[in-house]
């Protein structure tokens, strides 16, 4: 009687999973496997775009080999890429939660800032990216409007987590503290930090996956005949982009037809990301203990 | 290294033979070729590139009576060199493309448009037709590839149809508002400097901090650099002593040219810092009167309405740069050359007619 | 929100005002912050309100009053032809022709205005052309041309000769003493002439019919004079100088593209995709949260870790499975390869673990069957994540240019607002107003749902994402 009802609920499950599946399958499963089976290839400058997939070479692990033996670039763009995640998360997770502290007090139009501040994030739309190229004149750009376009993206998207976070802690606690005589800092630094801690492991590890593969927003930008990756500067012998984070970097090598290369480039990132995420799910779960 | 001459390139591309060819049909059952064309025209040149299609279709019917529709479709620039790989890989390229010169490299060794010469109706040796172009817009669309045996030879895979470069655009109403000062320095208000030195001393009388005006600002990226290249004498590629291309940019012309530009901002501080992030870009300047002289080309000449500005008009005619310290002639100044055009297209249909009988 | 009135309850003196004057200041800066984050926005509007060639002008508030340069004149000499040339791109013009007896004539440049006042031409039918930087154009005033193209004038032995009227016109009647001046515009409010500098005599002009303003002066000496024209305009008149409203309209019924269609599609093909990935997502993510199943964990973490992989190297091989379907120019073409939603998922799941398990039990005793549990028990709680979840889709399909570009030939009649909104940047010439004008129209839907979703949105995320 149970095995026929854990079997019923298993046949139940799958149904409900089966589109999902399907579509995963066909359209990221397949393309994924395909990502992998061309990351074992050479594709070069001479590869005929009309048969692209038939006219490259088998490489073995030749890509994977080149990138971590023998391209300075690639570390380079993985370095830069910490340096970028260094200066992006803290920002939003300090701005973020200074707009939901700001956003806690009851003011007028406290609903309207909310949305307001939340706009960026929402109004992601093809042409945003245009007017900040056109306000900010990034000739270098990359830098800047990874900064300043998803900095402010991921405050709004901070403050929405943090406000969220912050109203499940009850008006007494702070009523509490107020009695107390603990000042603004002590207040927050005894009764909201602490309830927070999650929300700002959850925004570190976004950031950190958002930094490896921001991809929509470096396209946006490189595309642009202004971003070269610059400003240069020399470093170990080499000259190098301050701004070729890892995301750029794939880019280019993506847009130059070197998909064989591209596409070790991506499992090369995707098992940092990995990496990053076990350890960090690790530190969430003893966290809660 | 992307020798960028901005001109921007017909090409025909090859539907691969036998590989696979275009999803469209080309011959419909009335027997009408379909040639279809993407370009990437501003409206004013688009609706001149449509009369001139018209006009074709007519005028090949009636000199040979074959029937044929050029399609002219209009795509955005951006994402057109992505756009046309993965059309590539479908199938769905179109038959003849307009692009900028410096992906004629990319499209040729990705074997994504047809060697023109090859073509049984090309009529003519490769040199013979090089030899109707200026040099340096044909130059770019000539490209050394290898066949299947590894062997390498020069074939030509595009023809220009614009050519440009760039100019010094100067202010003449802050020229003017400055004249008592330039004429104090032995300067003429009303003509542009002729050499680079004249260049600076413009420059300095016309920077005035307190206006937030600037002699001269430019970007700071390779294309912009070329004019001063190009007046410095330097080459951009020459062959080493074993006999293979070589960056030429370490030449001592090469570094006179780069050392004057960055003393331009560094120690004469004339430049505005143009090609800075959040800096007002060279245009913009240009438009709102920072920036008394800027390179630019004649794709502006329609933005620029309404300003006085001079220095063109000699570019044109002379179809040299206005700055000159060693003359290098360099291609014409043209900005829809209408009879150039005209003269050209049947040329390059032609070609691209054949090319989808060849893929059909 | 009335909190500042319960406030004096407590003590009405010192801590209330101290209060009220904190809550102001933090007003005032939710409001700076407000300005910052939305400049892009408010900038964008402004900018589609611009005329063509005024997008990236500093100019943003017009000039009322517009002076003239000074024009020269004679009083008591002999008789004159006076030409004028009307072009705002010109940078030159001269006059060439048996008028200036062949020889090249530079013309005064006023604004859009060219002028040039030729003396000592003997009277009879002369012929002349424009050069016009460096192209030569025959006078659109002119009554009659020439088979060779050449404008005719009849220039008068005992009084000054024009083709047409002119918009600038100073004639001297010595018998009467008198100057008439007259100066064309349309649009002014009042037309000030001041004659010969400050030191001189300064004339209202009075309005005449076809926006022409006259007067006459007396008592100039014979010599040299000259005049200036000083047009006083209402500001809203002078407005519209840099703004217009046509971009809108311009945009909407372009002649070129079909942008009400491109609206359309993009709307089709955005929430299209966000109905399909709602529903996918809520039937799968229910099953992870509430079902046992073998392999369950397992299936979850692989769709967690190819969330990992960059989007960006999955273009080509998904570019080649679309068109292996023949889905090159359809809607699903677009929409299909993206519903596979795991972030959405992940959202569910998260979400739908925290619907308590006794009420799926309590509809279970009740009698219901599976389906029913999932319409009755998870739809209805879930609300707020499927909100969401809609909205994220609906905003990052509304703005996928890139897909949307590959899958659509240029010729397709599904093409959508991104694509349709970049073929106003030409390689060097970008459309910035009409762009603009393009994007306002895009962000009104976005703006409409997140207005009317925004509470459920906040809820949705805050307990989807981070219920750790």
């Amino acid at each position: 009687m149970a095995s026929v009802r854990n079997r019923n609920e298993t046949l139940i499950a799958y149904l409900f999973l089966a589109p999902f599946l399907i579509a995963f399958v066909v359209f990221l499963g397949y393309p994924i496997l395909y990502s992998l089976y061309l990351s074992f290839h050479e594709t070069t400058v001479f590869t005929d775009w009309f048969n692209i997939f038939g006219d490259m070479r088998w490489a073995g692990f030749g890509n994977y080999s080149d990138l971590l033996f023998n391209d300075f670039e690639f570390w380079w763009s993985l370095y830069r890429t910490l340096i970028y995640a260094l200066m992006m998360i803290p920002a939003q997770i300090v701005i973020g939660f200074f707009l939901a502290v700001l956003l806690r007090e009851k003011l007028p139009g406290r609903d309207f800032f909310r949305g307001a501040y939340f706009m960026p994030h929402v109004l992601d739309v093809f042409v945003v990216g245009t007017i900040w190229v056109l306000i900010y004149s990034p000739n270098y750009g990359l830098l800047d409007v990874l900064l300043t376009r998803i900095g402010l993206k991921s405050a709004g998207f901070g403050m929405i987590l943090f406000l969220a976070a912050m109203s499940n802690i009850p008006e007494s606690v702070y009523e509490a503290a107020d009695i107390d005589g603990a000042n603004f800092w002590q207040k927050h630094r005894h009764v909201t930090f602490p309830l927070v801690k999650p929300i700002i492991l959850f925004l570190i590890i976004t950031g950190l996956m958002g930094a490896l593969n921001a991809f929509t927003e470096i396209y946006a930008m490189a595309a642009t005949k202004y971003a070269q990756g610059g400003p240069f500067i020399d470093a170990f012998g080499h000259t190098v982009g301050v701004t070729k984070v890892s995301g750029f970097y794939l880019y280019k090598t993506f847009e130059q037809g070197d998909y064989g290369r591209a596409a070790a480039m991506s499992f090369l990132l995707l098992i940092v990301a990995f990496t990053i995420s076990v350890f960090n799910a690790r530190l969430l779960r003893s966290e809660k203990v | 290294m992307r020798n960028r001459f901005l001109t921007a390139v017909l090409i025909a591309t090859l539907l691969a033979a036998g590989v696979s060819c275009s999803k469209r049909p080309s011959i419909d059952a009335s027997g009408v070729r379909t040639v279809t064309i993407w370009e990437t025209y501003n409206a004013q040149e688009h609706e001149v590139f449509e009369s001139f299609a018209r006009d074709y279709e007519r005028e090949l019917t009636a000199r040979t009576g074959e029937k044929v529709r050029l399609k002219v479709e209009r795509v955005p620039y951006e994402g057109l060199l992505p756009k046309l790989k993965y059309a590539a890989i479908t199938g769905t390229a179109p038959d003849v493309c307009r692009v900028d010169n410096a992906w004629v490299l990319t499209l040729a060794y990705g074997k994504a448009v047809v060697p023109l010469d090859t073509l049984p109706t090309f009529g003519t040796t490769l040199d013979e037709e090089a030899a109707k172009y200026v040099p340096a817009a044909i130059a770019t669309n000539i490209i050394e590839v290898p066949d299947a045996s590894g062997v390498w030879s020069r074939h030509l895979f595009g023809l220009p149809d614009q050519t440009n470069c760039a100019a010094l655009f100067w202010n003449k109403g802050l020229f003017a508002a400055s004249a008592e000062q330039l004429r104090r320095e032995g300067l003429d208000p009303e003509r542009a400097p002729a050499t680079w030195d004249e260049f600076v001393r413009y420059s300095k009388v016309l920077t005035i901090p307190e206006k937030k005006q600037f002699g001269f600002g430019m970007f700071a990226t390779l294309w912009w650099v070329m004019p001063f290249l190009n007046s410095f004498g330097a080459r951009f590629t020459r062959t080493d002593e074993n006999g293979k291309v070589a960056c030429g940019f370490s030449d001592p012309e090469a570094i006179e040219a780069f050392k004057f530009i960055v003393s331009l901002y560094r120690d004469h501080r004339v430049e505005a810092g143009a090609w800075q992030t959040g800096s007002i870009n060279p245009e913009q300047g240009f438009l709102n009167g920072k920036y008394a002289m800027i390179l630019t080309g004649p794709w502006n000449l329609k933005r620029f309405e309404g300003i006085d500005f001079g220095g063109v008009a000699r570019a044109v005619g002379s179809g040299r740069y206005v700055l000159e310290r060693r003359r290098v002639e360099h291609g014409r100044l043209q900005v829809v050359d209408e009879r150039g055009y005209r003269a050209r297209f049947p040329q390059m249909v032609h070609v691209a007619r054949h090319a989808v009988a060849m893929g059909a | 929100m009335d909190s500042t009135d319960t406030a004096p309850r407590r003590s009405p003196s010192r801590q209330a005002r101290v209060l009220r004057i904190r809550k102001a200041v933090l007003v005032l800066l939710s409001i700076w912050i407000t300005v910052i984050v939305l400049l892009p926005i408010g900038w964008m509007i402004m900018i589609a309100f611009k005329r063509e060639g005024q997008a990236l002008k500093f100019q943003f508030v017009p000039v009322t009053n517009q002076r003239s340069i000074a024009h020269a004149f004679e009083v008591g000499d002999a008789p004159s032809v006076t030409l004028e040339y009307r072009d705002a791109a010109a940078q030159q013009v001269t006059v060439v022709g048996e008028l200036t007896g062949d020889e090249p004539v530079p013309m005064l440049r006023d604004g859009a205005l060219f002028r040039v006042v030729l003396t000592g031409v003997a009277a009879g039918r002369r012929t002349y052309h424009f050069v016009v930087d460096n192209t030569t154009r025959p006078d659109p005033r002119a009554t009659e041309t020439t088979t060779l193209g050449e404008s005719v004038i009849e220039v008068a032995a005992d009084r000054n000769s024009s083709n047409g009227p002119l918009d600038v016109s100073i004639t001297t009647r010595l018998l009467e003493q008198k100057t008439s001046l007259s100066f064309r515009a349309p649009d002014a409010t009042n037309v000030i002439a001041t004659i010969d500098g400050d030191a001189g005599q300064t004339v209202s002009l009075t309005p005449g019919p076809e926006g022409t303003w006259h007067a006459d002066v007396s008592g100039l000496l014979p010599g040299s004079h000259n005049v200036e024209f000083l047009k006083e305009r209402t500001f809203w008149t002078a407005l519209g100088d840099i703004y217009t409203t046509n971009n809108f309209s311009e945009v909407l019924f372009n002649k070129d593209f079909p942008f009400i269609r491109f609206f359309f599609n993009s709307l089709v093909v955005a929430t299209s995709a966000g109905i399909i990935t709602v529903i996918l997502c809520t039937f799968a993510g229910y099953a992870f949260a509430k079902k046992q199943f073998p392999g369950r964990d397992t299936i979850f973490y692989v769709l967690l870790a190819s969330m990992l992989v960059p989007g960006l190297i999955l273009v080509v091989p998904q570019f080649a499975l679309v068109s292996e379907f023949g889905w090159i120019n359809t809607y699903q073409g677009m929409v299909l390869p993206h519903v596979a939603n795991i972030f959405g998922l992940f959202l569910m799941r998260q979400y739908i673990e925290t619907i308590p398990d006794s009420l799926l039990e309590a509809a279970r005793i009740d009698g219901a069957s599976e389906w029913q549990v999932f319409r009755i028990a998870i739809v209805p709680l879930a609300m707020p994540i499927i909100i969401t979840l809609f909205l994220i889709t609906f905003v990052s399909q509304w703005s996928n240019f890139l897909w949307q570009f590959i899958t659509n030939t240029p010729d397709s009649p599904l093409r959508t607002l991104p694509v349709g909104l970049n073929l106003f940047k030409g390689q060097y010439d970008i459309k910035w107003e009409l762009i603009m004008a393009g994007a306002c129209f895009s962000i009104i839907p976005v703006a409409i749902i997140f207005a009317l979703t925004q509470r459920y949105f906040i809820q949705g995320m805050t307990s989807g994402a981070v219920k750790e």
